[in-house]
């Protein structure tokens, strides 16, 4: 008989959620195992969100509003240690009629009472606003400012999690599904659909989108409402601030999107928000995009260039629209993480801090470890281009070869792992001029035949041998 | 004048390199293994512009060059937002250039191929395929200047005029909806191309100021804008509906390429004209300002 491995603790799920509590669990002297289905990290739900760090979030009783403006400015400092780039912003909510410009003073005061101070608020008067954000509207009356926002690269900080965690001894199983939970004594059995199982004493169950499905294993029982949301990229940003149109009747599954932008500079718009029956269709509807270039076109006079591409994404709605973090109802080794929608993402060091209470509570023993290897940085071209010192396969999004190979040494062993890790074949052109060279520069560095290099996985191949 | 041309590439030629489709008895590939310059530097990368000069990236290091620059970045395909495709987002949806590269490189992408966009561009690459692959459909709203449909079916290639409108396909592309017809395929190639001015230069030549269909006019082109260069003087501005290249020009050279076909008749400064080739050369009076219409 093969040897099983123990673990103190595995975490189902290699998203946002699971990654930040294996961070912060990482700071102990524990064994540690984090699987997920997919080949490579974070491409659940936390790979089709727009990257932002929220701090409004209604209503602000609820549990996912506490740990934003809790994890909001905890997400940027573990940002700043792992060397994730992001960039500071600000919210302007839109006043687009009568209605609003009356309402502002006293939504105003509203976010002023809730944000107590920790995040700033101002009302904008019209002129300042066309100084401050020339390319605005000019429909726009006023607008209530509130700080605190960033927009970030969260490829990265999902990648830099991981590779903190992996220089740091967590152990990782990709590409397999966790699809048996047995309850022993003093462990608990994990099987995955490759044939493995695994002993541990504590489990946590951070399995986003299919977590209800690893919740049902538990014998606990949560079924969420398939929320997609789709964003646009353009070529440019229009605004250093995002941009929300005001709402007086706040819709609690969706902050209603906004006109954004990512860290590199690109325009990001969106998301709308649509009911779906299936996790698996990420598909895009000519009415996802109309909706939101007639929804976000009205708040600014400049033109965001070129639509590079829409993605999407599906959050999992519970019934209560908010997170939940409970012991199982078998077991207190146990740890759902339940209904990680947005602002899950800003959210994440605060859900990581209440799991590891629960553990705690449930035995779990918390011992520092001096021994913490920090992660090394991933030197980009694009930082300081006019010091670069390497050949540009991407002139775009201007990424070297050397950050391909990279990319692969780092673990990336997918089109689509390299992409998310570099920037590569993610510009204007969308791979046009670089897909042939990036494809043999993985293969190469891989040591494998191009046509063995797929997209994200499964049957998804690029090239045959001819 | 000191000239330095900087490639990207590993060699000189993009497209026209592996190009073997004639247009009028020409082709790019023997085109382009002609010329002998000088100053080329491959490997390096322009990466960004300003008003005197443009910053290289390479393996000895990025450094700015002082001088004119003009962009000869070539064309880029639209988008599948600017095309309007939707649906799923599976392996198997190129971009012309990058499925050119690939094929010339000796890689095969598909067996059941579609091709939007009709141009000497999509066309030369469906002349390789076809050669390769079990079908090729090239699918199109507009024609190209030069190409007929009967070239291509004569290559045994499916000519289907309509619109992409949904890619269907998990992993792969499993078929493409074009109009409301369900085609099995299992590749899609974006070959729907747009000028493109990626870094804001002044001087634009080729492909990247219009799409321009014949290699020798290309060559031309060039020639119309390396003259402007060389003999100065005062500007023509040209006010012109149709697509045109350069978009400036010296009054002592005073000709532009348009982009339209045979047999268009043209109105330039109140004059008309009757165009006898596609892509034609016009000669402009010497005005300041020149008003070319289509009629």
């Amino acid at each position: 008989m093969s040897k099983i491995d123990v673990y103190d603790v595995v975490i189902v799920g290699a998203g946002i959620c699971g990654l930040i509590t294996a961070y912060k669990l990482a700071h102990y002297k524990l064994n540690i195992l984090v699987i997920d289905m997919n080949i490579e990290p974070g491409w659940g739900v936390s790979k089709g969100h727009a990257a932002i760090v929220h701090v409004i979030q209604l209503p602000f009783k609820s549990l996912k509003s506490k740990l934003a403006r809790e994890g909001n400015r905890e997400l940027l400092k573990i940002c700043e240690y792992l060397k994730v780039r992001y960039r500071k912003t600000s919210t302007l909510l839109l006043a687009m009629n009568l209605l609003h410009l009356l309402a502002l003073p006293l939504i105003y005061l509203y976010l002023k009472l809730n944000l107590k101070g920790e995040f700033k608020s101002r009302i904008i008067g019209r002129r300042t606003l066309r100084r401050i954000e020339p390319n605005v509207s000019d429909k726009v009356l006023a607008a209530i400012e509130v700080d605190g926002y960033a927009v970030i690269d969260s490829f990265d900080l999902i990648y830099g999690l991981y590779e903190f965690l992996k220089i740091n001894s967590v152990h990782f199983v990709f590409g397999e599904k966790v699809v048996r939970i047995d309850f022993q004594e003093d462990f608990l059995k994990i099987y995955t659909d490759g044939g493995r199982e695994f002993l541990s004493r504590y489990l946590v169950n951070a399995g986003g989108l299919y977590a209800d499905e690893v919740a049902r294993l538990l014998g606990d029982y949560v079924e969420f409402e398939l929320g997609k949301g789709v964003m646009i990229v353009f070529e440019k940003q229009v605004s250093d601030r995002l941009l929300s149109p005001l709402t007086l009747r706040p819709d609690p599954k969706t902050k209603g999107g906004a006109v954004m932008f990512t860290w590199d500079g690109k325009g990001l718009w969106g998301p709308n928000l649509r009911i779906v029956r299936d996790k698996n269709d990420l598909s895009i509807e000519e009415s996802d995009v109309n909706t939101i270039i007639s929804r976000f076109s009205k708040l600014v006079k400049a033109d965001p260039g070129i639509p590079i591409k829409a993605y999407s994404g599906i959050r999992p709605i519970p019934p209560i629209n908010d997170f939940i973090i409970t012991y199982s109802k078998k077991s207190r080794r146990i740890v759902n993480i339940l209904g990680t929608e947005s602002p899950a993402l800003t959210s994440s060091p605060a859900i990581a801090r209440v799991v590891l209470e629960k553990l705690k509570e449930a035995g779990l023993e918390l011992i520092p470890r001096e021994d913490i290897v920090e992660r090394i940085v991933f030197h980009r071209f694009r930082d300081k281009p006019e010091c670069g010192k390497s050949r540009l396969i991407c002139i775009c999004n201007r990424v070297t070869e050397e950050e391909v190979r990279e990319a692969v040494r780092r673990g990336s062993k997918t089109l689509q792992g390299v992409m998310f890790r570099t920037g590569v074949c993610m510009g204007v052109c969308q791979g046009s001029r670089c897909l042939s060279e990036v494809i043999e520069v993985i293969s190469d560095e891989l040591r494998v035949k191009p046509s063995n290099i797929t997209l994200r996985g499964g049957g998804s191949w690029i090239v045959k041998t001819s | 004048m000191n000239t330095i041309i900087v490639e990207k590439d590993r060699e000189v030629g993009g497209f026209y390199k592996y190009d073997e489709y004639p247009v009028n008895n020409v082709r790019g590939r023997d085109l382009i293994s002609q010329f002998a310059i000088n100053n080329i530097m491959c490997n390096m990368a322009a990466f960004s512009y300003d008003k005197d000069g443009v910053w290289v990236a390479s393996r000895e290091g990025s450094r700015k060059i002082h001088g004119t620059v003009i962009a000869a970045n070539g064309f880029r395909e639209k988008t599948v937002l600017e095309l309007g495709i939707y649906g799923f987002r599976p392996s198997g949806v190129f971009y012309l250039y990058s499925a050119w590269e690939l094929i010339n490189k000796g890689y095969s992408i598909g067996d059941k191929v579609i091709i939007y966009g009709f141009n000497h561009y999509s066309i030369s690459l469906a002349s390789k395929l076809s050669k390769t692959c079990e079908k090729v459909v090239i699918t199109y709203t507009r024609g190209s200047l030069i190409h007929s449909l009967e070239e291509v079916t004569d290559m045994g290639v499916e000519v289907l005029k309509g619109r992409v409108k949904k890619v269907l396909g998990s992993e792969r592309v499993s078929s493409v909806m074009i109009d409301e017809r369900e085609l099995i395929a299992d590749t899609l190639i974006l070959a729907e191309l747009s000028p493109w001015n990626q870094l804001g230069v002044e001087n634009i030549v080729g492909n990247a100021a219009m799409i321009l269909e014949d290699p020798m006019k290309i060559v031309e082109a060039s020639r119309i804008i390396a003259e402007s260069l060389i003999e100065g003087g005062d500007p023509i501005e040209v006010l012109c509906s149709v697509p045109h290249i350069p978009h400036k020009v010296s009054k002592r050279v005073a000709r532009i390429i348009l982009g339209v076909g045979m047999g268009v008749k043209l109105k330039v400064n109140g004059e008309k004209i009757v165009v006898d080739e596609p892509y034609p050369v016009v000669e402009l009076p010497s005005n300041s300002r020149v008003t070319i219409e289509v009629l």
